[in-house]
């Protein structure tokens, strides 16, 4: 995962040493092979980190929210005034909804600077007490040596008496424990490392108006873009422009022609509603070209934002949707959602008969980040249609185009790892510009170590795949979202529910699907 | 499996196997009434994967029935055939609830009306 200059450097590594080291003492049999684990076990360095420098930075955080608070006070007076219906920015947005919008930017900054001043003040804690540990296990070994004496010459080397053997023992006893405690102290500081990295990786990703660099929009067109999301749900939990799309569009309207780039602002300038030019924004960041984006406004222009949401965005996320209902019999989570069009839901087979898992996951997985893509699925050809069954037809289709791309099993059973990777690859990661890479883990340490990047991923908008499995046979799921240690996870089942990072790591992913498929053994990185 | 009736001598083993795939919730059970133990008796069951050592997502496998004749007679085993649509709240060792309808909503879907499918078989032990 990462090149480290000394093998010290790896907590893994030190993990591992002092497991053994521990273990070995037990085992010494003479004084000096017991004082040379003790030595060993000293020259390991102590958690790194400076909670001073953490603390520091926390009230820096700190500082900035009362700077805000004012702003948020100026802002929310012109809101409260009531501004005429003037057109403002490239995009001609309504004044009063940019108002609004910055009333929710700043208090979400405002949230961000008090969230990551916790998130600093929390780790400076956790590290600080890391370190005490390791100086109490550290001072118990320099006593045990102390006890034990110096290092038995030659001849008295060879020979133990039953009081020295005692005196050994019980120093290797406490020895042991004592490489325990240095042991738990490094096992400490990572976790709270992780937890750190992955709250902060949020709160970046949370940033987003700032993610569109571009000059060729106005503050106030990306303050707008950012803060869009599908009608009638959760507007932060379900914002219809990524981080990552936010980027890429970005990163694309200044790659546009001037005949293109014209064209583009003609049609968001056209648009009806915040979501058609979010859309639009979102069409642009997939890949598709200015004529294409064009064609596709044709056909979204004038519906009403339900249309539009059922049409091109397929999982909507409810705030509820996070708590947890305990779970059933079957050993899945009683709090799930389903993934529907007009009724049919997103699943394999289209009535989940059929073995197309990696396939299925893929297809909505597509259609999540592409809503050119997703609205050729709902709407068909002419993109208008708000039928059921044909949507259900076209759906089966893509999925066995998919399943036979990926040299899938017969009678559409199963894929193999290789043309799962493919397929998310000319799929999915063409269109969030990303590179798909198996990791296979086989330990809940595994587990752990990648669920940074895991959430990372998906923070961006980035869907990862997940595949389980238990003694009854593997399955293909993708893990959609994260909000603190909660992953969202889509089961091509035609269903949404969150697992815990606890599930992911510790086997109970049966949750997501059922108790037969408790094990995520593999995941596929967009890179 | 459109033969439902077996013959077999007493002391034999014999075997029934069909499809099972956790990912598409196909799962076979054997249900009550049980059958006659004086002549038969079931002798558990075994699961094994088509896609061999790795795990394939989507592939299903093979779930076999071993069954064991005790003394003569004619007696009856019935299977439980669920799928995706059929049953819900199952798992492969955890038989559905119900066995009628699904009992969990989903808007605007029509609601499966099918049963899921029971297949008796008859053994003549001579």
């Amino acid at each position: 995962m990462s090149f480290f200059s000394s093998p010290f450097d790896s907590p893994s590594f030190r993990l591992a040493l002092l497991a053994g080291l521990s273990k070995k003492m037990l085992g010494a049999g003479s004084k000096n092979e017991l004082l040379d684990l003790i030595d060993n076990a000293l020259s390991v360095p102590e958690p790194g980190g400076d909670q001073g420098v953490l603390e520091g930075l926390a009230s820096l955080y700190r500082g900035q929210v009362d700077q805000l608070g004012s702003v948020f006070d100026q802002v929310d007076r012109v809101g409260r005034k009531g501004l005429p219906e003037v057109w403002v920015g490239d995009t001609s947005v309504l004044a009063s909804e940019v108002v609004n919008a910055a009333g929710r930017s700043v208090t979400q900054m405002s949230e961000a600077f008090q969230g990551c001043a916790t998130v600093l003040l929390t780790l400076a804690d956790a590290i600080g007490a890391a370190q005490r540990k390791d100086e109490q296990g550290r001072g118990q070994l320099l006593e045990q040596k102390k006890t034990l004496g110096g290092r038995d010459g030659f001849f008295d080397d060879l020979h133990e008496n039953d009081e020295e053997e005692w005196d050994r023992k019980n120093a290797a006893h406490f020895g042991s424990y004592a490489v325990d405690l240095m042991h738990a102290a490094v096992s400490d500081a990572q976790e709270a490392t992780r937890v750190a990295a992955r709250d902060l990786n949020k709160w970046a990703a949370e940033a987003r108006a700032g993610k569109m660099e571009t000059s060729e929009l106005t503050a106030v067109d990306k303050l707008m873009l950012a803060d869009t999301g599908v009608a009638g749900a959760d507007t932060e939990l379900n914002e219809i422009l990524t981080a990552g799309d936010l980027t890429r569009a970005s990163t694309r309207m200044d790659q546009l022609s001037l005949d293109d780039e014209t064209a583009m602002e003609r049609m968001l300038a056209k648009s009806d509603n915040p979501q058609e030019r979010a859309y639009l924004m979102k069409a642009l960041a997939a890949g598709h070209s200015v004529a294409e984006i064009g064609k596709f406004q044709d056909k979204i222009h004038g519906k009403d934002p339900d249309w539009l949401r059922r049409h091109l965005s397929p999982v909507v996320t409810r705030t509820d949707s996070l708590a947890d209902k305990g779970v059933a019999p079957d050993g899945s989570n009683i709090n799930k959602d389903y993934v529907t069009f007009d009724g049919q839901r997103w699943v394999q087979g289209g009535d989940g008969a059929e073995g197309t898992c990696v396939a299925s996951s893929t297809v909505t997985s597509r259609a999540m980040v592409d809503p050119l893509y997703a609205l050729g699925l709902t709407g068909g050809p002419d993109g208008q249609q708000d039928d059921p069954d044909a949507f259900k037809q076209r759906l089966v289709a893509e999925q066995h185009r998919l399943h036979t791309e990926g040299d899938g099993g017969k009678n559409w059973g199963g894929m193999g790892p290789e043309g799962q990777e493919r397929i998310n690859d000319t799929n999915v990661g063409s269109a969030t510009g990303s590179d798909y890479e198996r990791q296979d883990l086989n330990s809940a340490d595994d587990r752990r170590a990648v669920l940074t990047e895991v959430e990372k991923s998906v923070a961006q908008g980035r869907p990862v795949p997940v595949d389980v499995s238990g003694k009854e046979g593997a399955h293909a799921m993708t893990i959609i979202a994260q909000e603190g240690d909660k992953l969202q996870v889509y089961n091509p089942w035609g269903s949404t529910t969150w697992v815990s990072e606890d599930d992911f790591i510790n086997g109970h992913m049966g949750k997501a699907s059922t108790s037969d498929l408790p094990n995520a053994y593999s995941v596929y990185l967009p890179r | 499996m459109k033969d439902t009736s077996i013959t077999a001598e007493p002391g034999e083993r014999f075997t029934l196997t069909v499809d099972q795939n956790a990912s598409t919730r196909e799962y076979w059970y054997l249900v009550d009434p049980k059958p006659d133990s004086s002549v038969l008796v079931g002798r558990g069951q075994d699961y094994t994967s088509d896609s061999g050592d790795e795990p394939g997502a989507g592939a299903g496998g093979r779930l076999t029935f071993t069954f064991e004749a005790k003394g003569k007679g004619t007696t009856r085993f019935t299977l439980l055939h669920c799928t995706f649509t059929t049953c819900q709240g199952n798992t492969s060792t955890l038989p559905p609830a119900t066995t009628g309808p699904s009992a969990t909503p989903t808007t605007g879907t029509a609601t499966p009306s099918q049963a899921p499918e029971r297949i008796t078989y008859t053994v003549t032990v001579d």
